[in-house]
């Protein structure tokens, strides 16, 4: 089944084209939710949430643009609303206090980190900060688009954004330390 | 090590560009349950849903009525009918008029009407809702002159002896549960509020037989005096209609809602001391000024405002917001300040420059981590910090906090292994201490 066909066939309602779409394309969506979310089932609830979605509005779909992009669109804003809806919910952070150290450089060697670090430097992110520095650094989107999907000020998103940064760049240096030190003992 | 080095934004953008988790299976059979419950209230000719439901049990509440009736009448036509309740029952979407006209002609009929009576009054009610909706002032003036015309409707303009307006901003505060309530008269144009709105109509004629009110945004009510809630800002036309003595009478005045800003706001950090920074994130929405207290009786009108509070303890902050139109909300949080703990903290391991001896000195921005020293110093009055190496040989000593250990003896740089440091002190409280350890130097 070619793209095209299984979007025709989706905006139909056909459920074995459903099933499919959803094989095809709900391991990378969740690898989207779980960057939005506290936990595995909360980007699971995301996900089950933006295929209803998917599935509902496929008919607007207009197939310009790319229909992968479409997809994980729907994924960012659902991820979007669920914030908002549980932000009233959530006031406490687990920060360590990482206030006393603060970096200038922007760079770090890639090959240092795997994936599954990376990840949890991003997961250990207060919530607000998580959905900024997701939408801008990975996702790409402008301050400006933050800003208008989030309905927060564009300073606020700028700020968050830089914070959420200086965490992240605490914990790389962090992370690189305690390998520097694993590496020495081997040796 | 590699030399390729990127800004932070690209490696996570390459690192998360086609990361993938799988979903457990659980989540594909929610996702079938609810798109299988969204199209049984869809309409499709092809498939069973809510209205072929619904058609059912019309006809078979119809057909049952018409079987109680003539139960007294007649018993042995009643088990013909429940015949033919049960046939409808099974072949679910065909209704084999044939068999249910060999039964009785008499009931078919009456059970026809039934089903009409019900399909017109529907239509009409779904007509009724859809004119509802238009708001417009003129169109709505339009759809009254021509009804007029047509009932023989008399109608009045924005009378203000016609209706008592009894209005209170609805608005649940987070701190204080305010309600303003004003009697305004109807059609003066002062019914005006901050969304959720609560008007109560409150009607001065006398025997008024019938009601009929519909409140500009969908919404409509057959009480006299009706109570409404206006959650969305907007402007909306109110028009009633009464039937006193055979007559009827219309009335209709404008409602103008606000919009109610959201006061919403977090804290950036967590695990505060007394005497450090706090920054608020402020997420509130629509609105113009902000007013900030603090809960140690200071206050603060910016936007995003820095404070740090001078005891410690647990501190209510409230926040409220205000727009133009003069809504407001607020919102509050609370927030534990910690005594000062003081504290020194040094790091495991160090990479001393190669190149040459830089006297110790060191800066907490400088990220090479070339220099030895504490990264945590709270509160440290005296200090001395001495570096042992194997041998137990005292290889750096200093009492200026301000010096670390660059990683050089005598000019020379030192083999890179583990070396022991002892850190004693006091700090401004009077207490003292003695901190040791290791730390792994390597190049």
């Amino acid at each position: 089944m070619d793209e095209i066909e299984l979007i025709d066939r989706c905006k139909k309602q056909d459920s074995s084209a459903q099933k499919f779409l959803y094989n095809k394309y709900s391991g990378l969506l969740l690898g989207i939710c779980s960057r939005y979310s506290k936990s595995l089932s909360d980007a699971e609830d995301i996900l089950q949430e933006g295929f209803l979605k998917i599935f509902l509005n496929i008919k607007y779909f207009a197939a310009i643009g790319s229909f992968e992009g479409w997809l994980k669109k729907i994924m960012v804003n659902t991820a979007i609303t669920h914030y908002h809806k549980n932000l009233k919910h959530q006031y406490h952070y687990d920060i360590e206090d990482i206030k006393e150290i603060s970096i200038e450089t922007n760079e770090f060697e890639e090959i240092e980190f795997s994936k599954e670090e990376l990840f949890e430097t991003i997961q250990s992110l207060p919530d607000g900060y998580k959905m900024v520095f997701n939408l801008y650094a990975v996702e790409g989107y402008k301050h400006k688009e933050i800003a208008e999907m989030m309905s927060i000020d564009i300073n606020t998103s700028k700020s968050q954004y830089s914070r959420a940064k200086k965490i992240i760049q605490t914990k790389l240096l962090e992370l690189k330390q305690k390998k520097y030190v694993k590496l020495q003992k081997r040796y | 090590m590699s030399n390729f080095k990127k800004d932070i934004e690209n490696f996570y953008q390459d690192a998360f560009n086609n990361y993938e988790l799988k979903p457990s299976d659980k989540v594909w059979g929610n996702i079938e349950k609810e798109l299988m419950k969204k199209s049984f209230f869809k309409f499709n000719p092809k498939k069973i849903n809510i209205y072929y439901t619904v058609i059912i049990v019309l006809l078979t509440v119809g057909l049952s009525s018409a079987f109680l009736l003539n139960k007294k009448t007649d018993t042995k036509f009643s088990a013909q009918i429940f015949d033919v309740t049960s046939v409808i029952n099974n072949s679910r979407n065909t209704i084999s008029e044939n068999q249910i006209q060999a039964s009785n002609d008499k009931v078919i009929a009456s059970n026809h009407t039934i089903f009409k009576e019900e399909v017109v009054e529907k239509n009409n009610l779904i007509s009724t809702n859809s004119e509802i909706f238009t708001t417009e002032i003129e169109q709505v003036n339009n759809d009254l002159l021509q009804k007029s015309e047509i009932n023989n409707t008399k109608i009045i303009f924005g009378i203000s002896d016609a209706v008592n307006v009894n209005i209170t901003n609805e608005k649940a505060d987070t701190i204080s549960k305010f309600a303003e309530q004003k009697n305004v008269k109807f059609g003066l144009s002062d019914c005006k509020g901050c969304a959720p709105f609560k008007v109560v109509f409150d009607s001065k004629i006398q025997n008024i037989g019938l009601a009929k009110w519909d409140f500009g945004d969908g919404n409509i009510s057959t009480e006299i005096n009706p109570e409404h809630i206006y959650n969305t800002h907007g402007k909306y036309v109110v028009c009633v209609e009464y039937l006193v003595n055979g007559e009827k009478s219309k009335f209709f005045d404008t409602v103008y809602v606000n919009e109610t800003p959201v006061a919403k706001f977090d804290v950036s950090n967590s695990n505060l001391q007394k005497k450090e920074i706090v920054e608020f994130v402020n997420y509130s929405q629509n609105a113009t000024i902000y007013n900030w207290d603090f809960g140690d009786n200071t206050i603060n009108t910016e936007f995003e405002p820095e404070h740090s509070y001078i005891q410690a303890g647990k501190f209510t902050i409230k926040l409220k917001v205000t727009n133009s139109a003069n809504c407001s909300d607020s919102s509050s949080k609370e927030l534990e300040i910690k005594e000062e703990k003081y504290q020194i903290v040094f790091p495991t391991a160090f990479t001393p420059n190669i190149s040459g001896s830089n006297g110790g000195t060191y800066s907490l921005t400088n990220v090479n981590n070339d220099v030895f020293y504490p990264v945590i110093a709270k509160g440290v009055e005296e200090y001395n910090l001495t570096i042992y190496n194997r041998k137990g040989i005292i290889i750096f000593t200093t009492d200026d906090i301000k010096i670390g250990w660059d990683g050089y003896f005598n000019n020379q740089l030192v083999s890179p292994e583990v070396y022991v440091y002892a850190v004693k002190g006091k700090y401004f409280n009077g207490e003292e201490f003695l901190v040791t350890g290791n730390v792994t130097l390597f190049y």
